[in-house]
């Protein structure tokens, strides 16, 4: 009976010591394998990115100026693979002007590794720029003249890249609407005005407009910056954009 | 048969300390290794190091930051990130050890990076009377290839002396080191943003 135990609790310690080294995948008799996934990142730096947007201009002619006006973006608040306003330039010019305007892009360039650069691209439409006002006038009629002018370009600019100026056909600086109210109407009622000055907007000859007879308006620019190049951007490192806006009176 | 049935008992229990290792590692209890073999016994394992930290400052561990110094080339391939430890064990020798490693990739699989590994191993020596008389300490350094194709390395642990006696290898819980092939910060910098993968694979086998 003993043997018979002894065999019993033999053949039971054989299978529980088998068990043990068959329950680890990495042991055989001849071979063994093993492998690891190595893991690894690149931080995405977009989230702390901050671009600078510098607008400069080169005025050309007493009567005609521009304003640059450049802005900070974070990128982390922005999407800026969809084109959107980025940049705004004031203009001024003299109605009847004929002027032509020029523009010149730069790329985004890294401010502490100047030879760091990432491209660009830009867009101004005409399309997407808005209404500009001036100052309203009464005239000698007693009516309050409300000018609204618009900057038109032709062709529009969508697709400049960087270190490529583009220049648009040159225009008349003319008003393309006008509102008016006689003399001690609100301006909310406009709606409701009577009597029609002698002007057709765009056209003609507008009344008076004093000694300053300057329209301005502001242009607004767009760009884009490939997602492909997301990855170029430094993080915590301003990237300073220059745009160069020139306008003649011809 | 009593002293048979004493010596498997014996032997139950020295193994059982061992599964019984394995599961104790709170608290204040401490925990001992034990490695015997029966016979013929071969296995290789190879256990990551995690960075679990909120940033990865750990310093060591994976994952990492490919753009960081710690993982950038150098002339000596042994002194990279400190990313996993491997065992080796094995009553058989010669041993023959391949390594092969797949580039790192992104999760578009755009980015092809290769990179080298630095596998440490260390393993006591002996005599014909059985009595260790050193160590054998090394490194088998594999460069990442796409093809598949890796490194072989053979190990050996046979005495010197006339009787020719065979003995195991057994290098435990060794460095794996991690560095990037020699790239320009250019090349580095148009690597898109993201996490990144590859396989490594050790076949140890007898020979």
């Amino acid at each position: 009976m003993k043997t018979k135990n002894a065999a019993c609790f033999i053949v039971v310690l054989l299978l529980s010591i088998m068990s043990i080294f068959a329950s680890s995948d990495s042991t055989d008799n001849s071979i063994a394998i093993a492998s690891m996934t190595i893991e690894a990142f690149k931080e995405i730096p977009t989230p702390e990115g901050v671009f600078n947007v510098t607008v400069s201009y080169e005025a050309s002619g007493s009567s005609t100026q521009i304003t640059g006006l450049g802005g900070v973006y974070d990128v982390s608040k922005r999407d800026l693979s969809s084109l959107d306003r980025v940049f705004s330039v004031k203009i001024e010019s003299n109605y009847g002007d004929m002027v032509k305007f020029s523009f010149r892009f730069g790329p985004f360039v890294n401010q502490i590794d100047k030879s760091k650069v990432i491209p660009a691209t830009y867009m101004i439409s005409s399309g997407s720029q808005s209404w500009s006002r001036t100052v309203g006038y009464w005239g000698d009629d007693r009516t309050y003249y409300y000018y609204k002018f618009i900057p038109v370009f032709e062709p529009n600019i969508t697709s400049a890249t960087d270190s490529q100026t583009v220049t648009v056909k040159e225009g008349e600086v003319k008003v393309v609407s006008i509102s008016w109210h006689p003399e001690g109407e609100q301006s909310s009622s406009w709606n409701r005005f009577t009597g029609t000055p002698n002007y057709t907007p765009g056209s003609g000859v507008i009344p008076m407009l004093g000694n300053n007879n300057a329209l301005k308006s502001t242009v607004y620019g767009s760009l884009m910056i490939d997602k492909a190049d997301y990855a170029k951007i430094e993080p915590n490192v301003d990237y300073v954009s220059t745009v160069v806006i020139s306008m003649e009176v011809i | 048969m009593k002293r048979l049935a004493t010596c498997f008992i014996m032997l139950a229990v020295a193994l059982s300390f061992q599964a019984f290792a394995l599961v104790h590692d709170t608290g204040l209890t401490r925990a001992l290794d034990l490695m015997g073999f029966i016979r013929e016994y071969h296995m290789v394992e190879i256990q990551p190091i995690k960075d679990e930290t909120s940033n990865h400052s750990q310093g060591y561990g994976m994952p990492f930051d490919i753009m960081g110094s710690d993982v950038s080339y150098k002339e000596d391939k042994t002194i990279g990130r400190r990313i996993a430890t491997w065992t080796i064990a094995s009553t058989y020798a010669p041993v023959t050890i391949r390594i092969s490693a797949t580039p790192l990739k992104d999760l578009g699989q755009t980015s092809s990076i290769d990179y080298w590994l630095c596998f440490r191993y260390n393993y006591a020596m002996f005599n014909d009377a059985g009595i260790a008389s050193g160590y054998n300490a090394g490194y088998i350094v594999v460069k990442s290839d796409a093809s598949g194709g890796g490194v072989e390395q053979i190990l050996d642990n046979v005495s010197t002396g006339a009787g020719d006696q065979i003995y195991p290898i057994i290098s435990n819980s060794q460095d794996v080191r991690f560095m990037l092939d020699n790239y320009s910060q250019d090349v580095k910098e148009s690597w898109p943003g993201g996490y990144y993968s590859s396989t490594v694979t050790i076949e140890f086998v007898s020979s």
